[in-house]
């Protein structure tokens, strides 16, 4: 071949290639999802750059905004001007390359996932490493019987002559409890489940403790009505019943069931969260299968938010059998269930009686006692951040007494306005109703035997 | 008044008036000696490119390679280009010295230039690992651990080396720096004094070598020009080539080093495999230290195990050269070996 | 032959070149090493002892130890392999080293790979804070157990 041939053929060569470097500089990967949040409607465009994000707590430059522009914002108490992603999320901060980037983020998608929790939620000065065991909330959520499934383990166990007492022994995890004394019914320790090859326990551990309702894993066939997370976010990060997101993060597939409503925590907790577990239908012992209802509608979608309309909710939040009182078909979960219920009080238990104790009287009092109170005494006390975090600061003040529990748990949402007048506020809506008392009331039970289900027998709504 | 003359220009001193077509022949030499010096040229510049994000330590190094990588504009291609450029230059000084044993160039009187070029491979698989350990990312600070390590564990002076390696009791801040020093500077010096004076020698030696003249045959020579221009066309298409190769694989970075216990699987650079696989067998300084200084005092002494002169020059595969042959190949075929079975599950 | 002086002293200056050469070799050699070296680390804190349950084994990467408690009490197993030093990570049953193919029992003891010795045992106690801390510079034997 000639020179010139050559030297075409090299020439040539050398300015494709300098064409292709410098297309593949102007084409980076993250320009997708800035240009996709720009093409939504209703956004403000954001020009094409890399966003940078440098929190004030540690003062290192994040570089997650630049593919997930337009991600919510955490909770009004996380804000990402102050925290930053990746001290609960892990992960680089630095890379726009998203394997890179997401490679060594803590618990995948959801930091707040029970194994790693300790180290994302609950890093000391955060959600653990008090002396008071009230601030340490991942310690008592991994100690709390939705987490340890004490009392499920027990009885399958006692109920199949695998153990003589029906005293739970085994948790999902091994915890332990050093404190001295412990309360009444507390247990030390539990040991870690193991289930044996070829016995019941095995068919226990893959029907129901794998993939079945407890905190610790997601549901082994999401279905509509059945899309949650686990950890902290089983309960605090809520999902619609059609499992779609439904915020502006560009890399979020709106159409893909398995996420979050929104990437928001909060803990104004419909019951629709609760009943993403619960009320899902029934267990059968004999068959060691858990038995699905099958009688809700198909979600309608799509649904504007994780609020379902008026009425949906006596259909849906009990089973069919089940005989219930208005405030449980009107109010959410949350607005009787206390925390030290839910997620427990830093000490074990092995049954769900020595867990949950909130009854009738709580709020409606006894023939002859209305319900004790407590005032609130100071602006940072825990009952007043309970109602500044739910989004209700204006509800209470220093000063307002509120209902005390038997435990001791202040309930912030249920106010005494007047001698023998409490009102309450539905945590998730903000809407206040009255608490009528049993005392001076028409009630017709003997004060002695007055048990919650005796309340039922009367006041059961009518389906 | 010209001020640029072709007869006056440096490039035109540093080639012989004229060298024997054969040696230069594509199908002899493959060029790839020039390929090395091509991919030593692009490692310098992009490395000095580099230099200007790059940050020497444990806090800052798997940050600004993920920087220069993601964030600054042509870091990756820079990037890329040095990583690739770095592995051409291990893979053609190599083939390189294959090229060498099978023609039979390290023959008298080219045995001296034969050792210098043995010292460059030294160069370049040290500038391939200290680069390597630059990265700071998981695979790189468990290369360095165990690296150093294997030091640590030569009798009498394993301590006093590992120090002067280390610049500490145990890897960290100044192990990085000590590197890095010896990456851009300290191997980079003695790297580009020996290509000088590898070139240097060939042409004291009488350039390439080759073959003994036929009876009645006439050497045919081809000129500096077209030698030159040979040169150029390669360097142009092999460097059009890195650029493709860089854009169509990614240079690697893994995760930021970290002590966890979680890692499955620690694989050593690929030059190195065959030390780890020798690891799990032989004790540390058999199989780190002696193994390949053995292999290299192999490789030293070809041209003094085949001195002979005359026929079998400059010819691929020459009967009459049959020991450095073999011993080439069969040096070749168990480090290879070695490697696979490290990789194999 | 007697040496003449003109050779006598060239070859007094080729020695003493020779000598400036070589201690000019030896003083860099001691400027490569450090004078200054950082410390092993010290007492590394850890959590509260009631956070470890009997029977456990936790690796804490602080320490880059793995923290055991037995019906005996707390030890610590030092995540250093005896070979090279890689961090062997548990599995099931045992330690296995991924670097060149160590495995260990779970009291540290050498099952098979070319690791020469069994994994170093740490000190551990109870600081002021009342948490428990590893110490990896105090050197104890696999019986050395601190009572909770």
């Amino acid at each position: 071949m000639t020179r010139a041939k050559w030297i075409f053929i090299a020439g040539l060569a050398l300015l494709a290639a300098t064409f292709a470097m410098s297309w593949q500089a102007d084409h980076p990967t993250w320009q997708i999802w800035q240009e996709r949040y720009n093409a939504e409607p209703n956004v403000t465009p954001v020009p094409i750059a890399i966003r940078v994000l440098t929190p004030t707590q540690t003062g290192k430059p994040e570089l997650c905004l630049t593919c997930h522009v337009g991600i919510e914002d955490i909770s009004a108490s996380h804000p990402a001007q102050t925290f930053g992603c990746v001290v609960c999320h892990g992960g680089d901060p630095l890379a726009l390359d998203a394997d890179r980037a997401h490679a060594t983020l803590r618990g995948g998608r959801n930091p707040s996932a029970l194994n790693v929790a300790a180290q994302s939620c609950g890093q000391p000065q955060c959600h653990g490493g008090y002396a008071d065991e009230e601030q340490n909330h991942v310690d008592r959520v991994l100690k709390s019987l939705q987490a340890t499934y004490a009392g499920g383990i027990a009885t399958v166990r006692y109920t199949f002559g695998e153990q003589s007492s029906p005293v739970a022994q085994f948790g999902l995890r091994a915890v332990s409890d050093a404190s001295n004394p412990l309360p009444q019914n507390a247990l030390a320790a539990l040991r870690e489940f193991q289930a044996m090859a070829g016995t019941i326990d095995q068919t226990f551990q893959e029907n129901c403790l794998n993939g079945g309702c407890h905190l610790g894993t997601l549901p082994k066939q999401p279905q509509e009505y059945y899309y949650r997370s686990t950890g902290c976010a089983a309960c605090h990060y809520l999902y619609a019943d059609d499992g779609l997101y439904r915020g502006s993060d560009p890399t979020i597939p709106r159409d893909q069931p398995g996420h979050g409503a929104f990437h928001e925590l909060t803990t104004a907790i419909p019951y629709t969260q609760c009943d993403h577990c619960h009320n899902r239908g029934n267990y059968s012992l004999k068959q060691m299968a858990f038995l699905p209802r099958d009688d809700l509608p198909p979600v309608a979608a799509p649904i504007p938010t994780t609020m379902p309309p008026e009425g949906r909710q006596l259909k849906e939040y009990y089973q069919p059998i089940a005989q219930f009182t208005k405030c449980e078909v009107e109010l959410n979960c949350v607005d009787c269930h206390t925390a030290q219920e839910a997620m427990g009080d830093g000490h074990i238990y092995g049954s769900k009686k020595d867990v949950q104790y909130i009854q009738c009287q709580t709020c409606h009092g006894t023939l002859t006692t209305t319900p004790p109170v407590a005032a609130i005494q100071d602006a940072n006390e825990l009952a007043m951040r309970q109602a500044r975090i739910n989004g209700h600061a204006d509800f209470l003040h220093v000063g307002d007494r509120v209902i005390e529990t038997p435990h001791g748990e202040l309930l912030w949402s249920i106010k005494q306005v007047a001698p023998g007048k409490f009102v309450q506020m539905d945590k998730v809506t903000g809407k206040i109703y009255d608490v009528p008392l049993v005392k001076g009331s028409g009630c017709t039970q003997d004060g002695k035997t007055q048990t919650s289900d005796y309340c039922h027998q009367c006041h059961s709504v009518v389906r | 008044m010209k001020l640029w003359r072709k007869e006056k220009s440096l490039i035109y001193a540093l080639h012989p008036e004229k060298i024997p077509a054969s040696g230069a022949r594509l199908t002899y030499t493959f060029g790839l000696g020039g390929i090395a010096v091509f991919s030593t040229l692009v490692t310098l510049v992009t490395g000095l490119a580099l230099t200007f994000y790059y940050v020497p330590t444990p806090d800052g190094a798997h940050a600004s390679v993920v920087l220069i990588n993601d964030v600054v504009s042509f870091g990756a291609i820079i990037r890329g280009l040095h990583y690739w450029g770095a592995q051409w230059m291990v893979i053609a000084a190599t083939l390189h010295l294959a090229r060498v044993v099978f023609t039979g160039g390290y023959r008298p009187p080219r045995e001296l230039n034969w050792l210098i070029g043995l010292g460059l491979l030294v160069v370049t698989l040290l500038w391939d690992f200290s680069g390597y350990v630059l990265r700071w990312d998981d695979s790189a600070y468990w290369a360095l651990l165990v690296g150093t390590n294997l030091f640590r564990e030569i009798p009498v002076w394993g301590e006093t080396l590992y120090r002067a390696l280390v610049g500490d009791a145990q890897i960290g801040a100044a192990a990085l720096l000590r590197f890095y020093g010896w990456h851009i500077f300290g191997l980079a010096l003695v790297g580009v004094f020996g290509i000088v004076y590898h070139l240097w020698r060939l042409r004291k030696d009488g350039g390439i070598s080759r073959p003994l003249l036929k009876a009645g045959e006439a050497r045919a020579f081809i000129s500096r020009d077209e030698l030159f221009f040979r040169e150029f066309i390669t360097a142009a298409l092999a460097a059009a080539a890195l650029v493709f190769l860089t854009l169509l694989v990614p240079s690697p970075i893994g995760p930021a080093a970290n002590l966890d216990a979680g890692a499955a699987e620690v694989r050593a650079p690929w030059i190195f495999l065959w030390v780890q696989d020798l690891l799990r067998v032989l004790p540390p300084v058999w199989a780190g230290i002696v193994a390949p200084l053995v292999v290299l005092l192999a490789l030293a002494l070809i041209p003094f195990i085949d001195r002979r002169g005359g026929n079998g020059r400059a010819i691929w595969f020459a009967r009459e050269r049959w020991k450095p042959q073999l011993l080439l190949a069969v040096i070749a075929m168990v480090l290879v070996a070695l490697s696979v079975r490290e990789v194999l599950p | 032959m007697a040496l003449s002086r003109r050779d006598f002293l060239a070859n007094i200056g080729w020695g003493a070149l020779l000598l400036a050469a070589g201690s000019t070799a030896a003083a860099f050699a001691r400027f490569m090493q450090p004078n200054v070296t950082t410390p092993a680390p010290g007492p590394v804190e850890i959590g509260a002892a009631d956070e470890y349950a009997v029977g456990s084994l936790t690796y804490i990467e602080s320490a880059r130890a793995y923290l055991g408690r037995d019906a005996r009490g707390f030890y610590a197993i030092v995540a250093v392999c005896t070979h090279l030093g890689c961090t062997p990570r548990l599995e099931a049953n045992d330690f296995a080293c991924p670097c060149h193919g160590s495995r260990f029992t779970r009291a540290g003891d050498v099952v098979n790979g070319p690791a020469p010795r069994a994994l170093d045992r740490a000190f551990v106690g109870r600081a002021a804070s009342g948490k428990l801390f590893i110490d990896r510079r105090r050197v104890v034997d696999a019986d050395y157990r601190f009572a909770a």
